[in-house]
């Protein structure tokens, strides 16, 4: 298996082209390039690392050649993962266009959209963001209103989204746009490609309380989208939607795009040395437990998908609800374990002094984004349970 | 941690199927309630249908009758088992002495692994001492003498006695304190002269019993194994990971009535489960129930594959099937209402048998701990 000639030519390759700095675990959740029109690197490396695998056509291998990627079967593909986690290798683009936008394109997209739109993506030349939740549609999404009216060869749009990452910094937009008010609700909507640079939007980031401004406000005032740039069939948005849906939430579990997690047990015995409180050891116990429990769920549902086997019901829910829950009690743990000292700060000390509190803050948003932890649960007992 | 997931194999798929099949003619109306009651059924009989089907003997080589699969087919077995709430030797047979007498030199034991195979023999253990669950507490002692070993000392068999119709039992060698002294694992028949039960019922319906070694006199080959307390500990692990794949069965049973209960329970002139409140607590089960069914996967394979962290992987998995079926079992009852108190509904079969598996060989809080200290904190 090790002397697969695929393999043994990976390994080669990556051996020049992988900068040694990007064989270095990430430092914090998102720490690589995510691409686009106007690309932002931390470093030299990051770039060159981009460029080298765009080149290969394996930031997106298993896309066909013509959409930019390698055509690499799954066989293929697996051995090039496994061949960049033997040398710690940082994912070269990260990104919903890449995650979840190219995967539905390949299902849903003509050959025009597919050509027009998958090549930028996999190459990391445009970055995408989501726009689905609106002021007045959080849990309720379907009831959402921006609208999209056709006229002549373009819709028009009027109306406003929220809660879309990094819309500030992305080139293009998948979205969720009503094309049809007299239809029932959720055959009403329509998913639709918008260039963000296009007359009448605009992008207002919203500050959090961690003191972060990922997510933005995007306001659209007659704004035109190409009708070629509606993905699947008018009204046929609610399921392309939760298709890709499930392509997030499934990245949210598995969390593909964050440090690699510490080492098993690091919490218990650093909070040992801090203060050998039984109590709070316990705590923790509980958390390690289910963390390893998750992580063997992960790789379960992996190795089934893998098998060609069906995904358990409503799985990416579970997966997705438990590693939110999971990941608020991790970070709250750290904050009880290092009491006080984690939640100040000398005055005009650097960011990195209020990481600790930070990342608890932010964790909160796990919960709440891409669908409630009450959401998640809707979605189980009815698709899993029938209820 | 090197552990790699996989999926069910061909092989495996068909024994679950088998197990689950065969168990689903013996529901607690037809089986653990009976025998409870003193009446018409024994583990016995049920045993000899059961080994006939090749379920006591599923590790054994195909040479000497068995099936030739591991531990994860095994596990699920346990698993169908469980669905029924079947109290059986299982665990101490196909899961603990066929670990015991595989790991030695072929053909040594083959008359012992005939007999399991047969459905002939049916093991219990005699392993604790103490009715919590404490693997290094041993004080029982076992003196050489000549050919033979003298057997004294108090040990507690907490469940599936039933119809054994032997014991494994865990002694010091010599008298040694054990820290320093070898630590010798037993096998011998029940009608044993010198082994005293005193019979216990267990909560679940099942029997157990005290034993009193007094002076129980064997021969040099009932002494299985001897060793540093290697193999005895080994040996836990793998009853605890059985323990959880019949946790596992008993707690979808719970699972299963409970949500059937509520889809067709009506109260307030609508289905109970039209009730988003009762919805998302059955919710949040599942989701309890998957990682759980993972944790049970993940103890099996690192059995069969002798992960270097079995251990911990063991513990992981009791501690968390321990904490997530008893609240299953909680909820199951608390969301049947009722009826769930009534002797004549068969829910509590699964409940009680929760209850006493959770605390064999340890409850989740003494794997929790265990997890801490393996762990290094």
């Amino acid at each position: 298996m090790s002397h697969d000639p695929f393999r043994l030519q990976v390994r080669a390759w990556l051996e020049t082209y992988c900068p040694q700095p990007m064989r270095q675990p990430m430092t914090e959740e998102f720490g690589a390039a995510w691409g686009g029109r106007n690309p932002e690197f931390s470093c030299d490396s990051e770039r060159g690392w981009l460029l080298n695998m765009a080149q290969k056509g394996w930031i997106a291998p298993q896309w066909p050649v013509a959409f930019g990627g390698a055509g690499l079967s799954r066989e293929e593909a697996d051995i090039l993962q496994q061949e960049l986690d033997a040398i710690g290798a940082r994912p070269p683009l990260i990104g919903s266009g890449l995650w979840m936008l190219g995967p539905v394109l390949l299902e849903y997209g003509t050959e025009d959209q597919k050509r027009r739109h998958l090549p930028p993506i996999a190459r990391g030349e445009v970055r995408w963001a989501q726009g689905y939740s609106e002021p007045n549609a959080g849990s309720d999404l379907a009831s959402l209103k921006l609208r999209a009216d056709l006229v002549g060869d373009a819709y028009v749009l009027n109306g406003s989204k929220i809660w879309s990452s990094y819309a500030d910094k992305s080139d293009w937009m998948f979205l969720l746009a009503r094309t049809d008010f007299n239809a029932p609700q959720h055959q009403g909507i329509s998913f639709l490609l918008v260039d963000l640079t296009a007359p009448g939007i605009t992008r207002r980031p919203i500050k959090l309380i961690d003191g972060t401004h990922d997510f933005c406000e995007v306001f659209f005032d007659n704004v035109r989208a190409q009708a070629d740039d509606l993905v699947g069939l008018p009204g046929q948005g609610w399921t392309i939607a939760k298709k890709l849906m499930d392509y997030e939430r499934l990245m949210i579990g598995a969390a593909s795009f964050a440090p690699p997690p510490a080492q098993p047990g690091a919490l218990g015995r650093s909070a040992k040395g801090i203060d050998d409180n039984a109590m709070l050891r316990a705590q923790i116990a509980q958390y390690d437990i289910d963390a390893f429990t998750l992580d063997w769920t992960n790789q379960r549902i992996r190795a089934e998908m893998e098998a060609g086997l069906p995904l358990v019901p409503a799985m990416a829910s579970v997966t997705k609800l438990m590693g939110a829950v999971l990941e608020i009690e991790g970070k709250e743990l750290v904050l009880k374990a290092h009491g006080s000292d984690a939640l100040s700060w000398p005055v005009g000390s650097p960011a990195s002094d209020r990481a600790l509190a930070k990342d608890f803050l932010r964790a909160r948003s796990s919960a709440i984004a891409g669908g409630t932890n009450e959401i998640q649960l809707n979605i189980i007992a009815k698709h899993a349970l029938g209820m | 941690m090197a552990l790699k997931m996989r999926c069910l194999s061909d092989d495996e798929t068909l024994v679950q199927q088998a197990a689950f099949d065969f168990c689903k003619a013996f529901p607690p109306s037809a089986f653990a309630r009976p025998l409870r009651d003193g009446s018409k059924v024994s583990i016995a009989g049920f045993w000899c249908d059961f080994s006939s089907l090749g379920f006591a003997g599923v590790r054994l080589d195909p040479s000497k009758g068995g099936t030739g699969l591991g531990h994860v087919a095994a596990g699920q077995i346990a698993e169908a088992l469980g669905r029924q709430a079947i109290p059986s030797p299982f665990i101490a047979t196909t899961g603990i002495a066929c670990d015991l007498l595989m790991g030695k030199p072929p053909t040594l034991y083959d008359h012992h692994l005939r007999a399991i195979n047969d459905g002939n023999m049916r093991l219990a253990l005699a392993f604790d001492e103490r009715g919590r669950h404490a693997h290094n507490v041993i004080e029982t002692q076992a003196h050489c003498h000549g050919d033979s070993w003298v057997l004294s000392g108090q040990k507690r068999v907490a469940m599936q006695l039933g119809d054994a119709t032997h014991l494994l039992v865990s002694a010091l060698l010599d008298g040694l304190p054990a820290d320093t002294g070898k630590i010798g694992i037993f096998l011998i028949p029940v009608d044993q002269p010198g082994v005293i039960l005193s019979r216990r019922e267990n909560l679940d319906g099942s029997l157990g019993a005290d034993i009193s070694l007094d002076g129980a006199t064997v021969s040099q080959d009932a002494l299985i194994s001897s060793d540093d307390g290697a193999a005895l500990s080994g040996l836990l692990d793998v009853g605890r990971a059985y323990l959880c794949a019949e946790l596992l069965g008993l707690a979808e049973a719970c699972f299963i009535q409970t949500v059937s209960f509520l889809k067709q329970r009506e109260q307030f002139g609508a289905k109970l489960s039209s009730f988003q409140a009762l919805q998302h607590r059955c919710a949040q089960l599942y989701a309890d129930l998957q990682l759980a069914r993972s944790a049970v996967l993940a103890a099996l394979l690192a059995l069969e594959s002798q992960a270097p962290d079995t251990p911990l992987i063991v513990s992981v998995a009791k501690a968390k099937l321990g904490k997530v079926t008893k609240q299953i079992a909680h909820e199951a009852m608390q969301l049947h209402g009722g009826i769930s108190m009534t002797d004549a509904f068969d829910l509590h079969f699964f409940t009680k048998r929760i209850w006493v598996c959770d605390a064999a060989l340890g409850d989740d809080t003494y794997h929790s701990r265990r997890v801490a200290e393996l762990l290094g904190y």
